[in-house]
């Protein structure tokens, strides 16, 4: 009876662990700017969820210039790879289902981290971020990438 | 039928009593067997939540082990699985068996203690959990089977269909595949079983009818 | 009723009394010393169940107070051997 007990408590423990490994979300993303069309990659998430990813973005025969979204700017010289860091922490606990979609946010319960590729895009995102319990401003980042490059924004986020 | 003959007869009937006490044992080392592989899969899934999280706090860990996860789950259950039936035979083997023989030596007489020794309530009891052991062990023995080739499965198609050909496969279908290639091989095992268990349904049987008629009859010296 | 007490036996265990028959069919007849050590038996039991046999005339004692087997003693044995073979030969043990 006492194994019986035990084999309870583990089973438990398992379905656990299967629901913490499904709000781990892989993440591996991929796009390409031109010359005449600059893509702005926009990293988002919901306030609770957390990710880290490494940006690489690769030059062809041109260089190209790597916007940040707090102004900074890198030239990228041709036929080569620049690579960052982007971390976004847990900042924020949330009750209940939300969701958003927007042109470059598309977030959900299942869904809560997201990485959207937009082109030619030139408004300010501040103005289109809802700004609520689940979604804020520290939970977005952008940068725009101006010239011939591919961008690949791979890594891991998780849904605490 | 001679003398001679009834030793045979009575080694015949002691032999299925050992064999009887055998599956009753693998019925009760079921429990374990089953802590082993939940044990196992608990080790595999703390394994991918440890390195996912690692990863997620910046330790760098490289895309080879990522990417040799799956393999890691695999080899984990299947340590598992190859311990737990290491157990259970060691357990089986506990058994002590042939404790009649010397008795049976003694011919007639030998024949006639082992018959009034002999607990036939427990044996009656002992051949229920025999067939429970035993068809519970297959179940389980299916169950793993499935388990194991949906990870190896996942893994092939990971690499094949995924990677080189670029097809999209349902989760739910993987699932279906497995567990008809686990029935698939274990396919002769379940006929066995399902004829084992006839069996011992035929032998609990013939006990009854034993046990009834010689206890009523009396021997009048 | 095993007759350990100082009483004689009521009902005989079946098995002492083919442990003591089938060894006076093979000695033909024994001391009762002997008989004792031969069948594993206590000397008190032994002459217990040796009272009782001699009773039933399945032994006799002869001059020499060595115990032997009668006829009726030995036909006894054969349909001991026979009543557990009607038994025990009707089960049929499939190999499990």
């Amino acid at each position: 009876m006492k194994k019986l007990y035990v084999l309870l408590v583990l089973i438990v423990l398992i379905a656990t662990q299967i629901a913490i490994l499904s709000s781990i979300y892989p993440i591996s993303e991929r796009g390409s700017s031109d010359a005449s069309e600059p893509v702005t990659v926009f990293i988002s998430k919901m306030n609770y969820a957390s990710l880290r990813v490494k940006v690489d973005v690769t030059t062809w025969l041109d260089p190209a210039v790597l916007l940040f979204s707090n102004g900074t700017q890198i030239e990228i010289p041709a036929s080569s790879t620049y690579t960052f860091s982007v971390v976004m922490p847990h900042n924020g606990f949330s009750f209940g289902s939300y969701n958003t979609q927007s042109r470059f946010m598309n977030l959900s319960d299942d869904h809560p981290i997201n990485v959207e590729f937009l082109s030619n895009y030139t408004l300010n995102p501040y103005w289109e971020l809802p700004s609520n319990e689940y979604v804020s401003s520290d939970s977005m980042y952008w940068f725009t990438v101006q010239g011939q490059a591919n961008i690949a924004v791979m890594g891991i986020g998780a849904g605490f | 039928m001679t003398e001679e003959n009834l030793l045979d007869k009575m080694a015949e009937f002691k032999t299925a009593i050992d064999q009887v006490k055998k599956y009753r044992k693998l019925a009760i080392t079921m429990i374990d067997f089953v802590l082993i592989i939940v044990t196992s899969i608990i080790l595999l899934l703390t394994l991918n939540i440890g390195v996912n999280i690692l990863n997620l706090h910046g330790f760098d860990i490289s895309s080879t082990i990522l990417g040799l996860l799956p393999i890691f789950d695999i080899i984990i259950l299947s340590v598992g699985v190859f311990t737990g039936i290491i157990f259970v035979n060691r357990k089986m083997n506990t058994v002590t068996t042939l404790q009649w023989k010397n008795t049976l030596d003694e011919g007639t007489p030998g024949v006639l203690k082992l018959l009034q020794e002999t607990n036939w309530e427990n044996i009656f009891s002992e051949i229920r959990y025999a067939k429970l052991g035993f068809a519970l062990y297959g179940v389980l023995k299916i169950v793993t089977y499935w388990l194991i080739s949906a990870f190896a499965f996942a893994v092939i198609a990971g690499f094949t269909f995924v990677n080189i050909f670029h097809f999209s496969f349902n989760i739910g279908s993987l699932w279906m595949v497995s567990f008809v290639f686990a029935l698939v091989l274990n396919a002769k095992d379940l006929r066995n079983r399902y004829e084992q268990i006839g069996r011992l349904d035929s032998l609990l049987l013939e006990f009854r009818w034993f046990e009834r008629e010689f206890r009523r009859t009396d021997f009048q010296a | 009723m095993k007759g350990n007490s100082g009483e004689p036996i009521s009902k005989p265990d079946l098995y002492v009394l083919a442990r003591v028959i089938k060894t006076l069919k093979e000695k033909n007849k024994m001391n009762k010393t002997a008989l004792s050590i031969s069948t594993g038996l206590s000397y008190d039991r032994l002459i217990k169940y040796l009272d009782w046999m001699a009773k039933k005339g399945f032994i006799e004692f002869d001059v020499n107070n060595d115990v032997v087997l009668t006829k009726l003693g030995a036909e006894t044995y054969d349909q001991l051997v026979k009543w557990i073979l009607q038994y025990v030969g009707k089960v049929r043990f499939q190999k499990i």
